[in-house]
């Protein structure tokens, strides 16, 4: 009983032996399957498989989106989310710009970068966040193209060096198990 | 009773039980401490509720020989040690699953793989444990209460998670995620592993059957509960195919699940041959000392002592394929 339950456990060990990597690529498009407001960005990067929230892996950068609803204080609001995705506090000096309804922190202490964006008209009490997690010089263009989408103008120059000096070196961001990321699957 | 499974028992719940903590508080206690706080007195509210329902049934075993600590070693395995299990045998599967880019069957695999064998390993170790598991129902039983376990830590795990997932506090995420696991979706695991329970239960404890059939019987149940979970964890694209799916999976599992309860319960009601021995009886000492039992005492006052060992037991229970 003990060895055929090991070697059922075992096998997918030993199938990462023979498994190579599948190449495949999708458009990003940051929302939620669950709301129609979604934002298409011009790239295609590897679908994420973690099942938590939506999310892709664009080269050495991870990156996740969501929608929730109801949040009363965008600041917090963000600042809430950021700590979801990241699964720690994010720091109380992690600076935050504000521009029209979008914001964004860039965390030096978990490496990250949230950006978000309130809903308005038909998506009014919806806030879109997307999460970069990786190494700073990768983390500044993709928040830059994702700061363009939310307010039309580019991320200042002071504020994607700020991205680029953040030293990530998670490869890819978080990466959590099963049951932990099995929220909306269960 | 095997005592190498006794002190298997004993040695994987002693590593089960911090991995159990700390799933179950430590985790929210250092994410939400809001979320850990709740999520010990749903838990342990949830536990006591549904071991309660379950020990009102004819197929609760003989206390004196499986009371609290099988009740105990039941909720640790399906809270500590499956846990431990799943996360040793999970994280290949999830990075299969990243490999080959299956978003959709990530969580089916990366869950229901890893999970149900977890979880019927234990019920396996514990109807060999202790001598009072000795009918099929008693898988049954003991896959219920270690897919409770499993399902109370998962819980108060999600609850935590629920809590930072809310945009405005830790309270509300907390009770919308329990009220969720709970409402939509209630007993998956211990529907699981109660079905994979009692295909185990009927594997080992009917009589007079070929090797063939106890295979198909433990496989053919452990198949369906993959199944189910499996069918359940599926992604879908878009929230109505996600919806549906949940409401057609919910329409094979819930009456499936009562069905066997019926079969389970009646025929645990009809049984009138059940009974254990704590230890071998080799002497007439021992047999007085055996009347003295409850579950004992009723079946000898009117049967001739049948005392065989577990696998050798003959219940009324009607075997069904699954």
């Amino acid at each position: 009983m003990f060895g055929v339950t090991a070697v059922i456990l075992l096998l997918p060990a030993a199938l990462l032996l023979v498994v190579p990597t599948r190449d495949v690529s999708e458009r990003v498009e940051l929302g939620l399957s669950q709301y129609d407001w979604t934002i298409p960005l011009e790239m295609e990067c590897r679908p994420s498989t973690d099942v938590l929230v939506k999310g892709w892996t664009c080269g050495p950068v991870l990156m996740q989106t969501l929608i929730t609803e109801g949040g009363t204080d965008p600041d917090r609001t963000l600042r809430r989310m950021m700590r979801a995705l990241v699964f720690g506090p994010v720091s109380e000096d992690a600076e935050m710009l504000r521009e029209g309804d979008a914001r964004i922190i860039i965390d030096q202490t978990n490496r990250a970068v949230g950006i978000s964006l309130e809903g308005t008209g038909e998506n009014r009490g919806l806030t879109m966040v997307a999460l970069l997690s990786g190494p700073g010089e990768h983390l500044a263009p993709l928040s830059d193209t994702i700061w363009r989408e939310f307010t039309g103008n580019a991320l200042s120059a002071g504020a994607q060096e700020a991205i680029a000096s953040t030293s990530g070196d998670r490869d890819g961001g978080l990466r959590l198990p099963i049951e932990l990321t099995q929220v909306m699957a269960e | 009773m095997s005592r190498l499974f006794r002190i298997t028992l004993i040695l994987l719940t002693v590593l089960g039980t911090p991995v159990f903590l700390y799933f179950f508080i430590g985790m929210n206690l250092f994410f939400s401490p809001v979320g850990a706080l709740l999520g010990i007195v749903f838990g342990v509210v949830y536990v006591l509720l549904v071991v309660w329902l379950f020990s009102r049934s004819p197929m609760w075993p003989e206390a004196s020989g499986a009371g609290r600590k099988w009740v105990l070693a039941s909720l640790l395995w399906g809270g500590g040690v499956s846990f431990t299990l799943v996360m040793l045998g999970g994280m290949p599967i999830l990075t299969l699953m990243e490999r080959l880019s299956l978003v959709m069957v990530s969580a089916s695999f990366g869950g229901a793989y890893p999970e149900e064998i977890a979880k019927l390993l234990g019920v396996g170790v514990l109807l060999f444990t202790f001598r009072a598991l000795n009918r099929p129902w008693h898988g049954f039983v003991t896959g219920a209460l270690i897919g409770l376990g499993f399902e109370v830590t998962e819980n108060a795990m999600y609850g935590g998670f629920g809590a930072m997932l809310d945009p405005n506090n830790d309270l509300d995420g907390t009770l919308s995620m329990w009220g969720l696991r709970v409402i939509a979706g209630p007993g998956l695991h211990i529907i699981f592993s109660a079905l994979a329970g009692w295909g185990l239960g009927l594997a080992v404890f009917t009589a007079g059957k070929s090797r063939a059939w106890r295979i198909r019987q433990a496989g053919g149940w452990l198949f369906v509960a993959f199944a189910l979970h499996f069918a359940w964890n599926l992604l879908w694209p878009t929230e109505r195919a996600q919806i549906i799916s949940y409401l057609v999976v919910a329409l094979v599992m819930y009456p499936l699940f009562i069905w066997v309860w019926l079969r389970a319960h009646r025929a645990a009601r009809e049984d009138v041959s059940y009974a254990f021995t704590p230890g071998p009886v080799t002497s007439l000492e021992g047999l007085r000392a055996l009347e003295a039992l409850p579950a004992a005492r009723s079946t000898l006052s009117t049967t001739p002592p049948a005392l065989p060992a577990p696998e050798q037991s003959a219940p009324s229970a009607t075997a069904t394929d699954p």
